[in-house]
């Protein structure tokens, strides 16, 4: 299938009109797939990824929003069969540095349903900073979410996916699970903290991120999962495991 | 998902997220302190939705949510909301929604520039 090529809108927030618009140039496709914006000051960035059309590679973009300029471009190659299993950026700021987490699949997803790597990209370059493992099937839909301590520092990523992973050219699904793992940004280490188990139809997951008590959602992020039906599910996530589920019907 | 003001007033921000799917998709807000539903906002539920643009059963409204300073005058924090909307000759469009967070009415709906200038020269 032919990919489309995507963009990226800037929207005023006063004028509610569209004042930018950010493409690729023709080799790409998909472009605005995943984006990820971070704020410092009156500092604001955007990483963007894109597709090079007919190559089993991706684009990941860092693009200063002050004068939509390019800060740097990474070319991340693929396996094949991992065509539609993006590369999830994470964009933050570091001090006062833009720094970029990436998680991506390297290996051929049927091979190795349970890898991911995460990536660490600054100015310098992109490193690897860790794998995820932990007998967790993170075969696509995956979600990150920065958790910082009270002393404002990041300290790590929690992970989510959707085992929604369908095999090239099937309409097989082979499971609908969700699944959280909490990645140490000190350590090195990644540590599965939710399971969802049951059949849920899920249609994705989301994650918010806070370092204190918030009324009674006391923890350290929430898992919001969403059912066919329109209701909800609120996961409370700690560092070390689950603490509470909330159900919302429609 | 993100935090919006304390709707319920009761010291603590609270909580929105989406469900983009179902009837169109709708979008929860719950208080934090009791962590319990406040309201449920459903495009497909409202009625005299008119801004060019129909927001409704097929809208995957609630996509993205995400709080914004005040947009309809009233002083309080509002809430945009990502879907498509449907009209015009190119079909589905990317969409943000203005959610007023004291009627949990949509007031506002801004779609690609493309689908704006196309209708304006008709």
């Amino acid at each position: 299938m032919k990919p489309r090529a995507g963009r990226v809108l800037v929207v005023d927030p006063v004028k509610w009109t569209i004042v930018r618009e950010l493409a690729g140039d023709g080799s790409e496709g998909e472009f605005g797939g995943l984006c990820s914006a971070a704020h410092t000051g009156d500092r604001s960035y955007l990483a963007v990824t894109s597709v090079v059309k007919g190559e089993p590679r991706w684009l990941l973009r860092l693009i200063d929003v002050a004068d939509l300029s390019t800060v740097w471009t990474d070319t991340i190659e693929i396996d094949p069969s991992n065509r539609h299993s993006y590369p999830n950026p994470l964009c933050v700021v570091d001090g006062d540095d833009p720094v970029v987490f990436l998680l991506e699949r390297s290996k051929a997803a049927l091979d190795d349903p349970e890898h991911l790597v995460l990536w660490r990209r600054v100015l310098k370059g992109r490193t690897c900073i860790g794998h995820l493992r932990d007998g967790y099937l993170l075969r696509s839909g995956q979600n990150t979410c920065p958790h910082y301590d009270l002393k404002g520092k990041l300290d790590g990523i929690f992970v989510s996916s959707i085992d929604d992973y369908s095999p090239p050219d099937t309409r097989l699904f082979f499971e609908n699970q969700s699944r959280v793992a909490w990645f140490d940004l000190a350590t090195g280490k990644s540590v599965p903290v939710c399971r969802t188990a049951e059949d849920t139809a899920a249609a994705g997951v989301e994650l918010l991120g806070f370092s204190a008590p918030h009324g009674r959602f006391v923890g350290d992020a929430i898992a919001v999962r969403r059912v066919r039906a329109g209701g909800g599910q609120l996961v409370m996530l700690t560092r070390r495991g689950t603490v509470s589920q909330l159900e919302f019907p429609a | 998902m993100c935090w919006v003001r304390d709707v319920d007033e009761d010291g603590v921000e609270d909580l929105a997220f989406g469900c983009p799917i179902g009837l169109g998709g709708s979008v929860f807000v719950l208080g934090s302190r009791r962590a319990a539903k406040i309201t449920t906002i459903e495009p497909s539920m409202q009625e005299g939705l008119d801004f060019g643009h129909r927001i409704d059963i097929s809208s995957s409204f609630g996509t993205q949510v995400c709080a914004v300073p005040d947009q309809d005058g009233d002083v309080l924090d509002d809430l945009l909301v990502a879907g498509t909307s449907f009209g015009g000759a190119r079909g589905a469009q990317a969409a943000l929604s203005v959610v007023s967070t004291k009627t949990w009415k949509i007031v506002r709906v801004v779609v690609d520039r493309e689908l704006a200038k196309a209708k304006s020269d008709k």
